[in-house]
């Protein structure tokens, strides 16, 4: 257990020499690099001893804090989660040190460097914590990290409101979570996790609270559905970097609390587990609704990250399934779809952000539309981003489709007693939320890659240098690698779903007998399709050796004078689709067609607010305005009047108490 | 001994209820002085066994800042600021003399029930300092001026003074010199800033402070 404190402790120096350093930046680089290095070898021991079995025993100081004692565990929930905190961590910063080179001073170096490293160690002492007071600091030593980071560039209006608006959102979260731990603390007798799992069970109403606090307080930084709103503004404010971290990793660190709680706490109710998977369907379903219908491309991956969150739930929500009905092989398929499609998203959208950083530092521009034609000039970048986008679209040669496909499996599994109109239902939603994916990624990668540029940015953009592909290209590599040889990955999801369901060994490894023995044909498969496209292409190659190929211009459709921003749009391409949707989406166009024989200026402009921030949130607020406003009336500014309150209340307690 | 701080404590009290119906600013900066004079002898009466120079020593500080410095500060101050004689009270004084003289009924009805050591139960102590403290507080809500809330803030301190007095007769010297110089720095500041309040805002009455409020 020793390790994990060396990591964190790695990181925290390393982000305060790195704060002290913040005029040397060489130093500050080295020192950040020499911080991640640190806690990547020795949280990756701690990882791979506690994956391999050989469990290290907690760690338990006594505190000064009241009511808490310094307490660290490991197990194998806790080593998944720290594994994809210190690979998305280690890549992200690395990342970082170039992305912020790069950005020529427009994020300043001393507050990214800083609170980067924050977030990682607050992460990876969150994964950690055996004691809730412990997990509270961690938990809320990494929302202030983020917000640190979220308003990095606070010169900007509106990175300053989406910071506010994350800040709130967060602390509504950890108020829920306080309560939690409050109700669970006060039933157990103390706030150790043990003891949780050991409290006599509580009445059904209670439980019904400790269920939607949970749910409320995780989901919050999660991104379920109603709750999801600083995500969409929070992550295209932040770094590119950050936002890879954020929503690679944080955002899971709310799963990982719903798990950790469901491992303490036991079954939850059979309609609880069904309102998570329909919960779950239904932020998967919203989320890439709308990430069709955005220009921005990192409000498209954030609204991605909000349909990965609800696939991971509906996965939890399955195993639940399992868990209330006492089938636990059930609950293990469950619960390692969604640990498996947790790790894999980490992987693939902290890529993603990764490369549509360098793609925005390259153009100078986050509209997809101003983008196109960078296969061509940023052919590095434009690559791994390809992997990325068919690895979230769950492809089945990369790693994206082989968490989905525990999912899958687990809904159309014959004869296991569950209503098959749900099943059916579930699967349909999956799988339309899979071919959704596929258009919303295929304008991504098409529209800013393929084609001809659409400004003077994306003419003159160029590959970023190696400490920003390098990251890059290890998180593609890992994805490719899960894909083909998803044993070793399905091994770890199994163990670690082991540790939420609380069940011996024996049905695990008959059951990942079955699922790595499936799942690994298909990675041969998807391995064997790689193979055989790269024999085509060298074919190919030896074919065209002796020949001149020629590239010539796009034919443009006879046109005289043809420009570049007569290509096909993202609005236009995902129209089909979005105009079914349109009672949903709600976009706002602002149309000036052209008229008459010799049309002038014509204009057209569409913007797909956020529903619940921008449509249902106001209604609230507005009433919650109007409570706040009475009390307000007592802020007056009159100093007698002031005075007049404390003593009157200063008498009332004399005379009350006497 | 006994009668003459008896005698002492109810001079005090008069003399908040005079503060309260008064309309000069000299005329209550002069009998706050007087009302500090009042409190420095008053520990040299309460002592039965006695003086001994340390009382002694510290009843001349008490007896010099709350006589003379601080109403020294203040009459600088107000002169600065050129007000002599206005007071606009938010309560009349006659209203304000008729709630001083209520304060002084439940000061007393307040004493009889709090819980104090045996020997204070008959003195006028403790009934003495809960009317100065209620005093002050009422001064200090109903004026505008800044100048009447500092004196307003000089009784009421008197009265915690009186209340220190009546719950400890061994105050350390070091406790009460720490109180003293507490005073006089709040007095100080207070005069500086009403200073700043007149040069900002052409007024000294907090009145026109709500300004700042959002």
């Amino acid at each position: 257990m020793m390790l994990l404190l060396v990591a964190v402790l790695a990181l925290g120096v390393a982000a305060l020499l790195s704060g002290l350093m913040s005029r040397h930046d060489r130093w500050a680089r080295n020192i950040v690099i020499a911080g991640l290095a640190g806690a990547a070898i020795a949280g990756g021991t701690l990882v791979w001893r506690t994956l391999a079995g050989q469990g290290a025993s907690d760690l338990l100081w006594p505190w000064l804090v009241p009511g808490a004692v310094f307490h660290i565990g490991m197990d194998s929930l806790s080593a998944c989660f720290l594994l994809l905190v210190l690979v998305v961590g280690c890549c992200a910063g690395l990342y970082g040190e170039g992305y912020i080179a790069g950005s020529h001073g427009h994020i300043p170096a001393t507050p990214a460097r800083f609170f980067f490293l924050v977030l990682v160690g607050a992460m990876a002492l969150l994964v950690a914590a055996r004691n809730a007071l412990l997990f509270m600091i961690a938990w809320e030593t990494m929302a202030l990290a983020a917000f640190g980071l979220v308003s990095c560039e606070h010169g900007k209006p509106e990175v300053r409101k989406a910071g506010l608006l994350y800040l709130l959102c967060t602390h509504v979260g950890s108020l829920c979570l306080l309560a939690l731990f409050a109700l669970l603390g006060s039933n157990a007798g103390s706030l150790e996790f043990s003891s949780f799992a050991a409290a006599p069970a509580l009445p059904a109403a209670e439980r019904a609270a400790v269920f939607l606090l949970a749910l409320v307080g995780f989901g919050m930084k999660a991104g379920f559905m109603p709750l999801h709103i600083w995500l969409q503004e929070a992550h295209p404010a932040a770094p590119s970097h950050a936002s890879a971290a954020m929503s690679g990793v944080m955002i899971e660190m709310g799963l990982y609390g719903l798990l950790r709680l469901l491992s303490l706490l036991g079954p939850v109710s059979l309609e609880a587990a069904f309102f998570l998977v329909a919960l779950g369907l239904v932020t998967a379903v919203f989320g890439i609704t709308f990430a069709m219908a955005q220009r921005d491309f990192k409000r498209l991956l954030a609204y991605s990250s909000i349909e990965n969150i609800g696939i991971i739930l509906t996965g939890a929500g399955l195993g639940c399934y399992g868990l209330a009905k006492h089938n636990f092989f059930l609950a293990l398929l469950g619960f390692a779809g969604a640990i498996l499609h947790t790790l894999n998203h980490g992987l693939f959208k902290s890529l993603l952000f990764l490369s549509a950083g360098a793609v925005y530092q390259a153009v100078g521009t986050r509209d997809i539309e101003a983008c196109g034609g960078l296969q061509k000039r940023m052919p590095w970048t434009c690559g791994l981003m390809a992997v990325g986008a068919a690895a979230i679209c769950g492809l089945p040669p990369l790693n994206g489709f082989m968490g989905e496909w525990l999912i899958y499996s687990w809904l159309l599994r014959p004869g296991i007693g569950h209503g098959i109109f749900f099943a059916a239902l579930a699967a349909a939603a999956l799988s339309v939320i899979g071919a959704f994916a596929v258009a919303a990624f295929s304008k991504c990668y098409g529209l800013t890659c393929l084609g001809q540029p659409r400004s003077e940015g994306a003419r003159d953009a160029r590959d970023p240098f190696w400490i920003m592909l390098g990251p890059m290209a290890l998180l593609a590599a890992l994805c490719v690698a899960i894909g083909l040889f998803p044993s070793l990955a399905l091994h770890v999801a199994f163990a670690a779903a082991s540790d939420v369901v609380g069940q011996a060994r024996l049905t695990v490894s008959a059951s990942l007998e079955e699922w790595s023995c499936l799942l690994e044909v298909i990675g041969l498969f998807g391995a064997g399709v790689c193979a055989l496209s790269a024999l085509l292409w060298l074919f190919r190659s030896a074919l065209l050796r002796r020949r001149e190929v020629e590239l010539g211009p796009t034919w443009g459709c006879g046109f005289t004078a043809p420009t570049t921003r007569m290509q096909y749009t993202g609005s236009s391409y995902s129209m089909p689709l979005t105009r079914v949707f349109a009672a949903a989406l709600a976009t706002r166009e602002e149309v000036h067609p052209p008229l008459g024989y010799w049309p002038g200026k014509a204009a057209f402009e569409s913007r797909t607010p956020d529903p619940a921030l921008e449509r249902w949130l106001p209604v609230l607020t507005t009433k919650f305005e109007e409570w706040l406003s009475l009390p307000r009336r007592l802020q007056h500014g009159r100093l007698q009047l002031y005075l007049l309150y404390v003593s009157a209340f200063l008498v009332i307690i004399l005379l009350w108490k006497l | 001994m006994g009668q003459l701080s008896q005698l002492l404590l109810a001079f005090i009290v008069f003399l908040s209820l005079y503060l309260l119906g008064s309309s000069s600013l000299t005329g209550c900066i002069k009998i706050v002085a007087l009302q500090g004079m009042c409190l420095g002898v008053l520990p040299l009466t309460v002592r039965a066994e006695g003086f001994h120079p340390q009382g002694l020593l510290l009843a001349a500080g008490m007896f010099i800042l709350k006589g003379f410095a601080i109403p020294w500060v203040l009459l600088y101050a107000i002169r600065e600021v050129k007000i002599r004689r206005e007071m606009e009270p938010m309560i009349g004084y006659i209203p304000s003399l008729l709630i001083g003289a209520a304060l002084i009924g439940v000061s007393f009805a307040l004493a009889e029930r709090l819980p104090v050591p045996a020997g204070l139960r008959t003195s006028l102590l403790i009934p003495v300092s809960l009317a100065t403290v209620m005093m002050g507080m009422l001064m200090m809500i109903s004026r505008f001026k800044a100048v009447s809330q500092v004196i307003g803030y000089l009784v009421f301190e008197n009265g915690v003074y009186l209340f220190g007095l009546a719950i400890a007769y061994q105050v350390p010297w070091i406790i009460e010199m720490g109180v003293l110089l507490d005073v006089f720095v709040a007095v100080f500041v207070m005069g500086i800033i009403i200073n700043h309040i007149a040069r900002a805002f052409d007024s000294i009455s907090t009145e026109k402070l709500t300004r700042l409020s959002d």
